[in-house]
């Protein structure tokens, strides 16, 4: 009897454990049909066009920007750095003699545009503080200096073959500011940037290219010292504040498309320009996007969610070269219709990157992918606000990189487009 | 002591109520039938007793040591100070036949629980806790046409869960001939849908909880026509169990949507069955049962079928050597039964039909008592191969422990 009861008790602890290991699973698979309904759609309306923001934050840049090149689609387009210096020491022997100042440009590598002509710096000394406004720089800030340049610099750029560019800065400015400091006139930052507001490092408007410098440049004056019939040669270095430095740039726009641009509000349709849509870092010059009809997705029957949506950006053929180089990712904000910045675009892992793809070799174009998901699902719940997307590329605000892309009427392979896979779970 | 039964016996008895409490409450995973993906699932045949054995029959059948839920009248003639106490599990091995695939399933769980006890001379109650309806169906890599491209997708389908019974039932005996008896079932559970579609490189995962709950009644008699003669009928009213849903939608593993809605509810057809019961003599009876299910009138339709009336035709027979024979062989209770159902879907007209053989045993646990150790074993086929349907061959065994104790009779001391 005992033994019975405990035998149920064991069969019935192993039936709970029952699994159904070691068996396929595959009858029934024509019996059972999905409840899923999945939709490809690349039919969805795809807007494209360009604007300007009004400005850019450039907090932080992360480089000193100075060049200019001329391009026949976008004009002149120009950058120029303003600099405040800093020191640890301001200390110097009363037997010190000066030398000479020069300023030494660090290459990070970054070019655009031809670096095989002559270009031209030139370095002023700025007669205003740099101040940021209300709390940040921006792209079209810009601050006061001296008519007459305390430098200008004539030289062939190696941003990859030399470390630095040296460039000799006037020793009556040099001479000023070392007899000032031997005499205690200047003792720490507070004074020297009494004195020294900063400088603006501007290239000549012929220049052909723009090139990227590290902000471990630096300011550096050499002095000697005799002692016991040896010559000491010295040097002090004005490093870089980091915070108060930033790139202003500027552009010529005569005779371009973007010649009609007011404000930030002017939209120029990809079918007014050349069925072309545009960007250019640094400038704000960026593509919108509207998807206008994302609502009729909800006009399929049943309840549905969206599966995937990737935008795809074809590069217009023939734009881009080694010297007008593209970036390998784009990004995007999405704004409201006023342009207001409402939020970058996500996806589960963070900020949406789009990689750009080298899919249709016939043409050998490549394309940026997007994926604007959280987009789509924004778009379909959106009530009153409008939103839109606007396309930027890396180093938004840390060149003059520009892009040429297709606009929305082109050949279907080529064009803007969309490709949404979307699910009906219930009918 | 409440019966007589040892103090360890009870503790067991104790052990396995609470095993089976939690198995009804967690698993519910009591069938692998493909065909359960349809309605509320594979409505289960399985009762307490001895009914698994002779052919689910025992609508006339008077109580006779174990509990007959098969009709409610069946509870009033339970011997004075009884008390009756039945678990049962189950165990199923099916192959199922698809276009020359062929694939085995395995499932075990607990079958039922039931207590019984009179109230009076005339009468007495029960309580049984069964599954009503069994889900339990995984579909591996059905592919799919996406619309608008020439791609698919795959997906993985499994289906759990089921409805539980638990039933009063209450028997009264009007003379010693006609017994009457009411029953009154709650009817709850889960019912669980998932689905996991690969579409490209993204994972759509939807979670269907669909909760149903709802009361139903029944009525019964039992009529002893002669001695060896009774005849009894049952209904079971329709009904309609409300329903809840929950769904849960997550694409890529993240949860996006959701949502909680109500279910149009599910309709349960009037039954209507009837039964004879020959008895002749101590040692040997025979049942025949028909019950009918009249789905037709509820105007239901599931996904690729509708609901259809379903006849269900089932015979049986007990054979008792000896009863309070010395020998323990000549106590043994041998059964055999046959059960046919037409089921009550037709899919594109075809109708699953169902017919099991069984053969049973009941094994006295203690001489001059009447608990008994209740074995079946059932050989069974549903469905056919044609038309796009799948043949599933079954093995069943079940184990019905069934307990009888007395009410308030203190033991003698040794």
């Amino acid at each position: 009897m005992k033994h019975i009861i405990l035998c149920i008790v064991i069969i019935s602890i192993v039936s709970c454990s029952e699994k159904e290991e070691g068996f396929t699973l595959e009858i029934g698979e024509d019996f059972v049909d999905s409840n899923t309904k999945v939709y490809f759609i690349d039919t969805l309306t795809v807007n494209a066009s360009t604007f300007q923001f009004d400005s850019l934050i450039v907090s932080n840049a992360k480089r000193l920007l100075i060049g200019t090149y001329q391009d026949p689609i976008f004009g002149k387009a120009m950058s120029k750095s303003y600099i405040r210096l800093e020191n640890d020491t301001y200390d110097i022997e009363d037997e010190a003699v000066y030398d000479s100042i020069a300023l030494i440009l660090k290459y990070d590598t970054y070019f655009y545009n031809d670096t095989i002509p002559l270009q031209q710096y030139s370095v002023y000394k700025l007669i205003e503080n740099i101040e940021p406004d209300e709390f940040e720089y921006y792209n079209t800030t810009d601050f006061e200096y001296e008519n007459t340049p305390i430098a200008i610099k004539n030289f062939y750029p190696k941003p990859n073959k030399e470390d630095s560019l040296n460039i000799e800065v006037l020793d009556t400015f040099g001479e000023e500011l070392f007899n000032k400091i031997k005499d205690d006139e200047i003792n720490d930052d507070f004074e020297f940037q009494e004195e020294y507001y900063g400088l603006a490092i501007e290239a000549n408007e012929n220049n052909t290219s723009v090139l990227g410098f590290t902000k471990e440049s630096l300011l550096r004056m050499y002095y000697t010292i005799e002692e016991e019939e040896e010559i000491i040669e010295k040097t002090i270095d004005f490093t870089i504040d980091p915070i108060n430095t930033f790139n202003q740039t500027t552009s010529d726009q005569t005779g371009t498309y973007f010649e009609t641009i007011i404000d930030q509000e002017t939209i120029l349709p990809s079918s007014e320009t050349d069925d072309s849509c545009f960007i250019q870092a640094g400038l704000g010059i960026v593509v919108r996007i509207d998807i206008p009809y994302v609502k009729a997705l909800n006009d399929i029957p049943g309840d549905g969610v969206v599966i995937d949506a990737k935008l795809k950006f074809p590069l217009k053929q023939n734009t881009y070269t080694d010297q007008l180089h593209i970036k390998d990712s784009i990004r995007a904000f999405v704004i409201d219709k006023n342009v207001f910045v409402v939020d970058n675009l996500t996806t589960s892992n963070g900020i949406a990157v789009g990689i750009i793809e080298n899919e249709n070799t016939e043409f050998e174009t490549e394309h940026y992918v997007l994926d604007v998901k959280s987009f789509i699902i924004l778009k379909q719940n959106e009530t009153h606000d409008v939103f839109y997307l606007a396309i930027y590329p890396e180093n938004f605000t840390d060149s003059l990189d520009r892009y040429i892309f297709n606009g929305d009427q082109v050949a279907d392979d080529l064009r803007i487009k969309l490709e949404l896979t979307y699910a009906i779970y219930n009918d | 002591m409440l019966f007589t039964m040892t103090n360890k016996t009870f503790f067991y008895t104790i052990l396995v109520v609470l095993i089976g409490q939690l198995n009804f409450a967690q698993t519910n995973n009591l069938s692998s039938s493909p065909y359960s993906i349809y309605g509320l699932g594979a409505s289960n045949e399985i009762n307490p007793g001895k009914t698994n054995a002779l052919g689910k029959t025992g609508i006339a059948m008077p109580f006779d040591n174990s509990i007959n839920n098969l009709n409610p009248a069946a509870f009033s003639n339970i011997p004075e100070n009884g008390f009756y106490f039945d678990i049962g599990v189950k165990a199923e091995k099916e192959t199922l036949f698809e276009d020359g695939k062929e694939e085995a399933r395995f499932n075990a769980n607990f079958s039922n629980m039931a207590i019984a006890f009179p109230i009076t001379k005339k009468s007495g109650v029960g309580i049984t806790l069964i599954p009503f309806t069994n889900v339990g169906y995984v579909v591996l890599g059905v592919e799919t046409e996406i619309d608008g491209s020439t791609d698919t997708f795959i997906s993985n389908i499994d289906g759990s869960g089921g409805l539980n019974d638990i039933k009063l039932n209450y028997g009264y005996s009007i003379n010693k001939n006609l017994r009457l008896g009411v029953s009154g079932s709650f009817l709850w559970g889960k019912i669980t849908e998932n689905e996991t579609d690969l579409i490209e490189e993204n994972l759509l995962f939807i979670s269907e909880e669909n909760y149903y709950n709802g009361f139903r009644l029944g009525a019964g008699f039992q009529y002893i026509i002669k001695d060896m003669f009774s005849f009894g009928s049952i209904i079971n009213f329709p009904t309609k169990l409300k329903g809840e849903q929950t769904v849960l939608v997550a694409v890529n593993n993240s949860a996006t949507i959701n949502i909680e809605d109500d279910l149009d509810a599910f309709k349960l057809p009037l039954e209507v069955g009837f039964g004879t019961h020959f008895k002749l003599n101590e040692n040997l009876f025979f049942n025949i049962d028909y019950r009918r299910n009249f789905w037709d009138a509820t105007n239901q339709s599931d996904l690729i079928g509708d609901y259809v009336d379903q006849d269900f035709f089932g015979i049986g027979t007990e054979f008792i050597p000896k009863k309070n024979g010395f020998k323990y062989w000549e106590r043994i209770n041998y059964r055999a039964g046959f059960n046919f159902d037409n089921g009550n879907l037709a899919i594109n007209n075809n109708r699953v039909n169902n017919f099991a053989l069984n053969i049973g045993v009941g094994l006295p646990l203690k001489s001059g008592g009447n608990s008994l150790l209740n074995f079946g074993y059932s050989y069974g086929q549903k469905g056919q191969v044609n038309n796009g349907l799948i043949k599933e061959n079954y093995h069943l065994v079940t184990f019905n422990f069934s307990l009888a104790g007395k009410w308030f009779e203190k033991r003698y001391i040794d």
